[in-house]
């Protein structure tokens, strides 16, 4: 079916050798009172990684949405202190968080629009009347999370892009997690409005008003967003070693390609929200130019120590829901995978071209958004609409979220 | 066959979408941007 379609060999060469890599490392138990589904992060050996299912959750939008709703029912039962955890355990166990420290907010806005996205997809209403009084909990977190009231968050913003520069990896006001933020309240608006929230919905409002003033005047620098508002580290906690850092923060300024991480599932979904979308592709385009090399995109223009290729696949598709025809690359993350698995040092799905060595690594799948951003699909099952805006022509693509595969 | 396949091409300098198998969709709107 895949080889009927318009993609190039080169995608699916990589589509195919990624989809090998992701079935290894997915794992399927039961009992007699339970059904069991967990991915395992590659060499990482972390279970059900939730930045990272909020990567490949494409797969499970094309192909198989319950495995996101089992994945989405575990998360919800290792929430601490209203913080989504990381993951739920590691390699023979799953019983809490393996990972050495949290990343609150982003975890937060994964879970929350991920939830949104299988509810677009599904139809389901039970899934926001199930999990509301969660995304309640998670959202007003989110909203603490900026404590000088600009909007972004400046608590709890540490990620785990940990090959990465301390700008990109722990600053307290980065600029991609205020757009996450952002389009995190407005899938939190949706689902208030179906349940008739009238104060969660203002409180929504008030936050994405913030946000985009603070995106406005202070997160734009003549052709592109900075990394972070923070020019110096201000009593930074480095999460590996706790010591407190201070000085400049290089790289503060620079050109990113995370950005519009938070975007693509209200994109997807055809849900409109309040963004300037022209800087965000001035933004996209001039960060692409800034930090391309040989096999993919750097974090920043500053920061080139790794290109992670599934962050570089996420920020295409991104691109091509705007208009950006980004999609050709996938040909230079397809020569890297021949190198490392060739000359390099292996690993079947390698994601990081760098020191960093992240292999056997499930998060390749998300190359099957290819599927979706060719054509520009938006799927809105609650609306019963599809939109479809092609990126380039001529393009044949199979509609698979609405397959009938009993059939 | 059992999905819909989506096909868009440009026919006389207009594009042409054509979706094959559409039964699966009958209920929804399909728009084109």
């Amino acid at each position: 079916m895949f080889l009927e379609s318009s993609l190039s060999k080169t995608k699916l060469n990589c589509l195919s050798f990624s989809f090998q890599t992701y079935l290894a490392n997915t794992w399927w138990g039961y009992d007699s009172h339970s059904e069991w589904f967990s991915v395992l992060e590659g060499n990482c050996n972390y279970h059900s990684t939730v930045d990272v299912e909020y990567n490949i959750a494409l797969i499970y939008l094309l192909l198989w949405p319950e495995l996101l709703e089992k994945e989405i029912c575990q998360w919800s039962k290792y929430v601490k202190k209203n913080v989504v955890s990381h993951d739920i355990g590691a390699l023979f166990e799953a019983k809490s968080m393996a990972y050495p420290h949290d990343m609150e907010v982003e975890e937060n806005c994964n879970f929350i629009l991920l939830l949104y996205v299988l509810w677009r997809f599904t139809g389901k209403d039970e899934l926001i009347k199930n999990y509301y009084k969660l995304v309640k909990r998670l959202i007003e977190f989110v909203i603490k999370s900026d404590t000088t009231g600009n909007g972004f968050p400046d608590r709890g913003t540490v990620n785990t892009v940990d090959d990465a520069s301390p700008a990109v990896q722990f600053a307290k006001e980065q600029t991609y997690l205020g757009v996450k933020a952002l389009s995190t309240y407005h899938a939190v608006y949706v689902i208030a409005e179906k349940m008739n929230d009238i104060k969660l919905k203002q409180k929504c409002l008030q936050m994405i008003k913030k946000i985009n003033f603070t995106l406005e005047k202070k997160a734009w620098l003549k052709d592109h967003y900075i990394v972070s508002l923070n020019k110096k580290v201000d009593n930074i906690i480095d999460p590996w070693s706790k010591k407190v850092i201070t000085g400049v923060l290089e790289g503060w300024d620079a050109y990113s390609i995370y950005t519009s991480n938070g975007l693509l599932y209200l994109l997807l979904t055809n849900t409109e929200i309040d963004i300037n979308y022209e800087k965000i592709k001035t933004d996209i385009y001039n960060s692409y130019k800034n930090t391309l090399i040989e096999y993919g995109c750097t974090h920043t223009s500053v920061d080139k120590s790794n290109i992670w290729i599934s962050q570089n696949l996420w920020r295409d598709f991104v691109a091509a829901y705007l208009g950006i025809d980004l999609l050709d690359l996938t040909d230079r993350y397809w020569q890297f995978e021949l190198f490392e698995n060739t000359q390099g040092r292996g690993g079947c799905f390698v994601d990081t071209y760098g020191w960093n060595h992240l292999h056997y690594y499930l998060r390749g799948i998300t190359s099957i958004g290819l599927f979706f951003a060719l054509a520009g699909i938006k799927i809105d099952v609650v609306k019963k609409t599809i939109v479809v805006s092609p990126v380039r022509i001529p393009v044949k693509i199979p509609l698979l979220t609405f397959a009938n595969w009993e059939k | 066959m059992r999905e819909p396949w989506i096909e868009i091409s440009l026919v006389d300098k207009k594009i042409n979408v054509e979706i094959k198998n559409n039964n699966l969709i009958k209920n929804y709107k399909v728009v084109i941007e």
